[in-house]
């Protein structure tokens, strides 16, 4: 009897579970999701500056950057300072003309006593008196020409994030003056007579380029250097050596001094081209990377910069700001590097370039870049 | 052992009859729906009917009167496409529920490199990641607590090879998920 009640009541919890199961209760929302692609919005483009490998929508991008050498002046000392200088020591005679040329940028610099740095500059001594014709930098996007007889230097403005090619050129066309001449990418920028007697004695003694003075810090590159002298004989010199043999007086004291390094000017390396109505946000990121070099990679649009990925061995910032790209108008893809001549190369960048509507952030799309070093 | 033979046919026959006498008994049972608010629903998240990639489109984000249905429809492009918050979903009730995402019809188009529905909760922690190329369902997620919100982002990889600047990747392509929920998490939804 007692079996047969025990049994039974196993069978009822066992039905009364069943039913608890069965008593489940779903719930079921239908979701449907379509896609209508387009074609890609934005695409890139090929500034044909280095060997580049575009994808077949254009919506990724291999790029090849050649390895470069130029002169590296370095000041990291506010109390030293970096003179690269090469003594000329040659008369000016009448019909006679002296012409340096080099292509320089400066980067990182501070300068809290506004002491200048000079980016290019001829020492011509008239009758055993000093005079400099100079091209000089004081910040911002501004250079200032200055010489002889010239009380107040000549303002030029000049877009600072990117290299330049500078030149001064001093003739003595008649016995009793000089002309003047400052040219900045093949154009003259100004130029002046500067009358002399007909009896002086012109020397141009010497060609330099950075900052006696102290107080301000700065890397000063430069390449392609290309000198013709009184004699109309050219020397020059593009550092692919790894040796400058062309500053070859130049001082320095403190933590400032020369070397020849790879360098990648600021140029442009990659167009990214708005196909849409509409406009959009940008921006380049990257990933994480340790290489002994020192990069940096940004955007420019027709009016503005965007902030700088920053490489110093690792990556230190590891993407831009975000700036507009608008209807039918490109963004300027940008990059500098710097690598010491004992680094292992090649070294390869792996960027993103992310763009979205502009102020909307629903959609975001992101495209490759590969960038090979070396 | 004639007896004996009678004797097992006549119970054949009456154990025939009884079954051919089969009984019904009828119990009544009442069946009472008493219908409710849906607990869960759907609702815009905060990029639903922003600018999508191209002119005028936009993230096309439609949901039922009753907020218990849901269309989307995305205007993507080469590469990497990311589509934030463009659905939340939220519990109304008091109580807690359990929610799986069932993926009935998959996207199937070849240029799909991944497609991936992704639901996270208000602190930005991953729920799940749903693959919308396979046919599949998730275990129970949650418990999505009451009042409590889940959001939905959508992330397409489309393949660049055979492309062309001035066309896009592919026609299009369509999939058919549920979202399921139930206030247990023992049973698998059927």
């Amino acid at each position: 009897m007692k079996q047969t009640f025990l049994l039974s009541f196993f069978f009822f919890l066992l039905f009364s579970l069943t039913l608890l199961v069965f008593a489940s209760d779903f719930t079921y929302y239908p979701i449907s999701i379509s896609l209508n692609p387009v074609a890609p919005p934005i695409t890139f483009k090929n500034p044909n500056i280095y060997p580049t490998l575009l994808g077949p929508a254009n919506a990724s991008a291999t790029i090849n950057v050649t390895l470069n050498k130029a002169l590296h002046a370095y000041d990291y000392d506010t109390n030293g300072y970096i003179v690269i200088q090469r003594i000329i020591n040659q008369g000016l005679t009448t019909g006679t003309t002296f012409s340096i040329q080099w292509y320089a940028f400066i980067t990182n610099y501070t300068d809290p006593n506004s002491i200048g740095v000079v980016l290019q500059e001829i020492q011509v001594n008239i009758n055993n008196n000093p005079n400099w014709v100079s091209i000089t930098y004081f910040g911002g996007n501004t250079v200032y020409l200055s010489g002889p007889g010239l009380t107040t230097p000549k303002t030029y403005t000049l877009d600072m994030s990117i290299a330049h090619t500078f030149n001064i050129t001093i003739s003595r066309p008649k016995t009793n003056r000089l002309s003047i001449y400052y040219y900045i990418d093949n154009n003259l920028a100004y130029s002046y007579n500067y009358a002399i007697t007909k009896t002086a004695n012109v020397v141009i003694y010497s060609v330099e380029g950075g900052r006696y003075s102290t107080s301000n810090t700065y890397d000063l590159y430069i390449d392609n250097v290309r000198m013709k002298n009184v004699n109309n004989i050219i020397t020059s010199e593009d550092f692919e050596s790894g040796t400058d043999n062309f500053f070859i007086n130049s001082y320095s004291s403190g933590n400032a001094g020369k070397t020849v390094v790879y360098y990648t000017f600021p140029k442009i390396f990659l167009l990214a081209y708005n196909n849409d109505t509409k406009s959009y946000a940008c921006k380049l990121s990257i990933a994480p990377l340790t290489a002994p070099i020192i990069a940096n990679f940004y955007i420019k649009n027709t009016t503005s910069t965007s902030t700088s990925i920053l490489i110093k061995n690792t990556v230190i910032t590891s993407e831009t700001s975000e700036i507009l790209l608008g209807s039918n108008a490109y963004v300027y893809m940008y990059l500098n590097i710097t690598a010491p001549l004992t680094a292992t190369l090649p070294i390869t960048f792996n960027l993103q370039y992310t763009y979205h509507p502009y102020n909307s952030y629903g959609i975001t799309v992101t495209y490759p870049i590969t960038i090979t070093y070396g | 052992m004639f007896k004996r033979k009678i004797l097992i046919l006549l119970s054949l026959t009456v154990l025939l009859a009884i079954v051919n006498a089969a009984v019904f008994v009828y119990y009544t049972t009442n069946l009472s729906l008493s219908p409710v608010a849906p607990p869960i629903v759907f609702s815009n998240g905060n990029n639903a009917g922003q600018p999508d990639l191209s002119g005028t489109n936009t993230i096309g984000v439609i949901i039922g009167s009753a907020n218990t249905s849901l269309t989307i429809t995305l205007h993507p492009t080469y590469r990497y496409n990311y589509y934030k918050n463009i659905t939340i979903i939220k519990n109304q009730d008091t109580k807690a529920y359990y929610v799986t995402i069932r993926v009935n019809t998959p996207l199937s188009n070849a240029k799909l490199l991944s497609a991936t529905l992704r639901i996270y909760d208000t602190t930005g922690t991953t729920i799940t990641n749903v693959d919308l190329r396979v046919t599949d369902t998730t275990a129970w997620l949650g418990p999505l607590n009451s009042n409590s919100k889940w959001f939905i982002d959508i992330i397409l990889s489309i393949d660049e090879t055979g492309g062309s600047p001035s066309s896009a990747p592919f026609a299009s392509d369509s999939a058919s998920l549920q979202l399921i929920y139930s206030p247990q998490n023992v049973e698998t939804a059927p």
